[in-house]
């Protein structure tokens, strides 16, 4: 028998000072097939996130992470278990106006062209007129689509797809952001963009909740990471902790291949084993920016 | 609620290639070239000239009718597929959600109705073969019954004639000849007493007379030359038709009903959409629409109100007159579609995938 949805749990802090996050007992289970045989995707998931944190969540598919970010966003709903944010159930017009929410995918009306539907989202979370235009005009100068403003979505590739979503997630300076593979099919300075878009969000207090299955979105931009399987939190730590393998470490030199043979040398000679030596990689914009990329834009 | 929201529901469903097959639809008829395998047999010419109005527009109306059920019932199923991850979020509650939605499809599928008024809003007015709209009755209150040779005299009524104006006469055989069925002969005469016109034509049963009116014509004279007894049926059995000066001679007339009609149909198949898959949705509509077009019992109250306005519509196109304007019951019959259909799709958008998976 599964339990009847909630979101009315009384023990749950609410008003200005509230988390801004709050799970508690979250469980999402699934008809599927034609036997409707349940799926259970959430197992009771208990969290609580404070205002202005950055928090990842990582795990094999099918762990629910995504659901759980569906969940938060009142896009799905819990079969049982309540979730707030900031105080209010996730549907709620009082948390609708404080959060934004970029899904996995690329769901956004493909007839629209990229300005025009990006004014669209704008209206819809409130902005009138010409704030709604200009606000569209920033968030594609953001994510560097300022150039196909007058493309239609559906011809964009997938990684521009993904820079309009981000666009769409930080439109308006929202005080949570929840993103869904933020990474999922962007390009280097796709890569960059996210990286100051999420800057930006920290500096002005926001709070940010993201599924990735890349190390570096949790290592660079998380101030905590959760690890989910089959459902259930397995691990909640630092990101660089719950990520990091204590029987390794990595050392970066300056220098080229002889800087790094002569290191190997004094390390060995003082009992520290070296398992691999290779030169650091430049970053893919870096590489791009060498082949005149910037010039052909 | 979202008017771009809406602009966007109602884009789904104007499509321009859907616009282009409901003009070619609505235009075939007009560009049958009936003219040279009829020639020779005016008075068929003459049906199928007034014919091809209205079997264009209902050609128009299939195709329109179609789209509008199949987008229509794609509204709720488009949430389930993604909409709700971007929408979701967003400000407005579902009701306004589905509301924008609905009016969009209902819009949309109104501006189906528009391009089959094309061809008569850019030809000009003395070759799109213009509408009449009825301008004066005259003539006395009761039937006048006419033995075989009797005469009798109706005075028209002042009227500033220009070439296109037509008189009918309303006549039907009645007991008292020798006959079941006679002939009238329709003399109009000038101030002078001058005939202007003379036109006989056979009374078989209850029919219009028609022809075209003289300039300074003052007086009707109905001659019954026949063998049986003729009735000139009051009251009022004389009328004075003129051309429509209205838009697109009176065919707006027929896009504003055939509008109503086919956003109620979008809006019905948004509701029936948020019950069922798509599929089985725009079938349903559809048949509806058969049903409320055919007369048929059992059908949606609402669509049979409308379809009788439409027929009436198209009765009127089919006999070369101008349609009525739509009605306060028809206006508000179709709005209050649009209304129900989004309160029945909005605990829809409430619900998540009926609560299984993709």
């Amino acid at each position: 028998m599964v339990p009847a949805p909630s979101h009315d749990a009384p023990d749950i802090a609410t008003g200005p000072r509230a988390l801004a996050l709050q799970v508690q007992g979250l469980v999402r289970v699934y008809r599927v097939g034609l036997r409707r045989r349940p799926h259970v995707a959430l197992r009771g998931i208990d969290l609580e996130l404070a205002p202005g944190r950055t928090i990842g969540f990582v795990g094999p598919n099918g762990s629910g992470k995504s659901t759980l970010l569906r969940i938060l966003a009142g896009v799905d709903r819990p079969t049982a278990g309540a979730a707030r944010v900031f105080g209010a159930p996730p549907s709620s017009r009082a948390a609708r106006e404080r959060l934004s929410y970029l899904p996995d995918g690329d769901p956004f009306p493909g007839e629209l062209q990229a300005l025009a539907a990006l004014t669209l989202v704008a209206r819809l979370r409130g902005f009138r007129g010409f704030k709604a235009r200009a606000l569209a005009e920033e968030g594609l100068a953001a994510v560097e689509l300022s150039d196909r403003a007058g493309t239609r979505l559906g011809a964009f590739s997938r990684g521009m797809h993904r820079r309009f979503g981000l666009a769409q997630a930080f439109l308006g300076a929202p005080d949570l952001v929840l993103l869904d593979e933020p990474t999922a099919g962007l390009d280097a300075p796709g890569f960059d963009a996210l990286a100051r878009l999420l800057e930006a969000a920290r500096m002005r207090g926001a709070t940010v909740a993201l599924a990735s299955h890349v190390p570096a979105d949790l290592v660079d931009h998380c101030d905590e990471a959760v690890l989910l399987v089959d459902g259930a939190i397995q691990a909640r730590a630092d990101a660089r902790e719950l990520l990091g393998d204590r029987d390794l470490s990595e050392l970066v030199i300056r220098g080229g291949a002889e800087s790094a043979a002569r290191a190997g040398e004094i390390l060995k000679a003082a009992g520290i084993e070296v398992t691999s030596a290779a030169p650091a990689r430049r970053s893919l914009a870096d590489l791009y920016r060498g082949s005149g990329w910037e010039r052909d834009r | 609620m979202s008017i771009g929201l809406t602009l966007l529901s109602a884009r789904r469903v104007t499509r321009p290639v859907v616009a282009a097959v409901v003009l070619v639809a609505a235009a075939l008829p007009l560009l049958d070239p009936a003219e040279t395998r009829l020639e020779g047999l005016p008075a068929a010419l003459q049906v199928t000239e007034t014919g091809a109005a209205s079997t264009g527009w209902i050609a128009a109306l299939l195709v329109a009718t179609a789209w509008a059920a199949t987008s229509g019932a794609r509204l709720v199923q488009r949430w389930y597929d993604g909409e709700s991850a971007w929408l979701a979020p967003t400000r407005p509650t579902r009701l306004a959600l589905a509301a924008a939605g609905v009016l969009g499809i209902s819009l949309g599928s109104a501006a189906l109705a528009l391009p089959p008024m094309v061809p008569f809003a850019i030809l000009p007015a003395e070759g799109a073969d213009p509408l009449l709209e009825r301008e004066l009755a005259a003539g006395p209150q009761r039937s006048v019954v006419l033995a075989p040779g009797d005469t009798s005299g109706i005075a028209l009524p002042p009227v500033s004639v220009v070439a296109a104006h037509r008189l009918r006469v309303r006549l039907m055989p009645t007991v008292g000849g020798l006959g079941a069925t006679t002939d009238a002969r329709l003399t109009v005469r000038d101030a002078e007493g001058d005939a202007a016109s003379t036109d006989t034509v056979f009374v078989g049963g209850r029919r219009w007379a028609e022809f075209p009116l003289p300039p300074g014509g003052e007086l009707l004279v109905v001659t019954n030359v026949g063998e049986g007894a003729l009735a000139v049926l009051g009251p009022q059995p004389v009328e004075i038709w003129r051309p429509s000066d209205a838009f697109a001679g009176g065919h707006l007339r027929a896009a504003a009903l055939a509008a109503l009609w086919v956003a109620a149909i979008g809006a019905l198949a948004a509701a029936a959409g948020a019950w069922v898959t798509p599929p089985i949705a725009g079938l349903l509509t559809i048949a509806a629409a058969l049903l409320a077009a055919t007369g048929a019992t059992g059908g949606v109250p609402a669509l049979s109100l409308l379809a009788a306005e439409l027929g009436r519509g198209l009765d009127a196109l089919g006999e070369g007159r101008a349609p009525s304007r739509p009605g306060a019951g028809a206006l508000g019959t179709a709005v209050a579609t649009i209304a129900l259909a989004s309160l029945t799709v909005a605990p829809a958008l409430s619900r998540w995938h009926r609560e299984g998976r993709r």
